[in-house]
């Protein structure tokens, strides 16, 4: 949370700049290749905006019965489902060991620290879940749920936010890869499904409840300045040129990461929603990702005393991560 | 001879590669100067606010309670599960958020509100029409804020009884909550 150690770590990202772009390129290419996962992050833009219905029609007839009686409790009576819709939004797609009747794919939120896990049906024209099962991403991991000490990515309490967002989604994807891209991912994926469905979803809403807690501080009556700063970084990023984001944003080789993130198609910015806020001692944290590609994560750190808020642009995908986690370790 | 004409073959093809990559690079660039300028014009008819997908408090409410009745009918079916939901909601709100904006205040009175806020989550407004209860809470807060700031151990061990005898009436009323 320190600003010290963010503009370390943006010092460090914009070391493997190159890499960045390389990271960036390489993901894209993936969702091309991979019509597999390209599905499913075409059924996430779907479910963004309509979670109930999108994903119970994805699914197959008894995986789409047991969607709709787990979320139910937090379905309200139009029919929305605000912390779904915020799940879906900035999910990353993870995909393990597939053949042709199989496979195994999830969305994760690391702004929730929750983790959708599905076994998809391939043998059927249109490749669906056959079966599911919503969990946190604490449970995922093998450690264990505790609601009074939420994940560091919703809360970060012991370290700098932007490494916390970088460690839980590496520790998650390794587990990730570890256990479902290998011949052992159906019997790896009965294992979690033994957990209590509802019961798992419960603790996933908590993770909900609490990322949408603290984002909801924005709201409050005393808090409109930070709500219009918000805004205001919102439409920077969505839609500022190169020259308007030097003028309002500082941090070590800024202009260089600037000139990377203005070269993002524009439709991925116009898609950038908040999804943290963080209000420190010495400084506030808003934190931003694109709904498009979520792969995509900015933190904006504004310092209380007077400065320039500080940039910093993070990806969600293992070669960045691992090269901030190499770099670190060092 | 063969060698110089290797290093010339390589040099060229260096300096191929360079212009190749250059000219990627600079149409990269003009493409995302077009890109940002063309976003701008069209943004303000199609653009959604960044902060549009942000829950306010009052509608997080909203959902958490509607959350909790329909849980109350699901317990009569699926037996107790659901009251752990209820009750790690409760928990987050009085413990988590109020620990958490705790340890965010930077001063008493930012701390104090923070407090109640989070005592008045739990038990809902009708409580701060308790004068003598909104004294206590104000009075506990006051004990836990100089247990949280003085942190030097001799501070601790002189405050200790204050503060294991505030913890207890805090779980006092956390448990008539429930």
């Amino acid at each position: 949370m320190k600003t010290t150690k963010l503009l370390t770590t943006a010092a460090l990202i914009m070391g493997c700049a190159g890499s960045m772009q390389m990271a960036f390129a390489g993901n894209a290419q993936n969702t091309a290749e991979n019509p597999f996962e390209g599905n499913i992050s075409v059924m996430r833009i779907f479910a963004k905006d309509t979670p109930v219905k999108t994903v119970k029609d994805w699914m197959s007839k008894g995986a789409g019965a047991k969607w709709e009686k787990m979320i139910q409790p937090t379905v309200r009576k139009d029919g929305s489902a605000p912390l779904l819709k915020n799940f879906f939004a900035t999910a990353v797609v993870f995909t393990g060991a597939r053949n042709e009747d199989s496979g195994i794919a999830a969305f994760y939120n690391v702004w929730q620290d929750s983790i959708l896990l599905f076994q998809m049906d391939n043998s059927e024209r249109f490749s669906a879940p056959e079966n599911f099962i919503f969990l946190p991403g604490s449970v995922f991991r093998g450690e264990k749920f505790n609601a009074e000490k939420p994940a560091q990515s919703i809360f970060p309490a012991n370290e700098a936010f932007d490494l916390a967002i970088i460690r839980t989604y590496q520790a998650t994807k390794k587990v990730f890869d570890s256990k479902f891209s290998g011949k052992k991912a159906m019997p790896e994926f009965a294992g979690y499904l033994k957990n209590d469905s509802d019961g798992m979803f419960a603790d996933v809403t908590v993770n909900a409840y609490l990322n949408a807690k603290l984002l909801a501080a924005l709201k409050d009556p005393g808090n409109t300045a930070a709500l219009k700063e918000a805004d205001r970084f919102g439409d920077l990023l969505q839609s500022g040129n190169i020259g308007e984001l030097e003028k309002v944003f500082s941090g070590k080789n800024v202009k260089s990461m600037l000139e990377k993130f203005t070269a993002f198609p524009a439709a991925t910015r116009e898609s950038i929603v908040i999804t943290a806020f963080l209000k420190g001692k010495n400084q506030s944290i808003y934190a931003y990702s694109s709904a498009l590609w979520p792969e995509l994560a900015i933190l904006i750190s504004v310092p209380k005393e007077n400065g320039k808020p500080t940039f910093l642009m993070l990806f969600l995908n293992d070669k960045f991560a691992q090269q901030i986690m190499n770099i670190k370790s060092k | 001879m063969k060698n110089n004409g290797t290093i010339r073959f390589s040099m060229a093809i260096l300096l191929l590669c360079g212009c190749v990559f250059l000219s990627t690079s600079l149409g990269a660039a003009e493409k995302s100067k077009e890109g940002s300028s063309s976003v701008q014009k069209s943004d303000t008819a199609t653009k959604t606010k960044a902060t549009e997908n942000v829950i306010s408090s009052e509608e997080l409410e909203k959902i958490t309670t509607s959350a909790m009745e329909k849980s109350g009918n699901s317990l009569m079916q699926a037996g107790a599960k659901w009251l752990g939901w209820v009750d790690k909601i409760k928990k987050v709100n009085a413990l988590v958020w109020g620990g958490l904006q705790a340890s965010l205040a930077t001063n008493e009175e930012e701390f104090l509100k923070a407090w109640e806020t989070a005592i008045v989550d739990v038990f809902g407004d009708g409580v701060r029409k308790n004068k003598w209860l909104m004294e206590q809470i104000r009075k506990i807060g006051k004990e836990v804020w100089e247990w949280h700031v003085k942190s030097d151990k001799k501070l601790k061990e002189e405050n200790k009884k204050d503060y294991e005898r505030s913890q207890k009436f805090l779980q006092g009323l956390l448990n008539l909550g429930r």
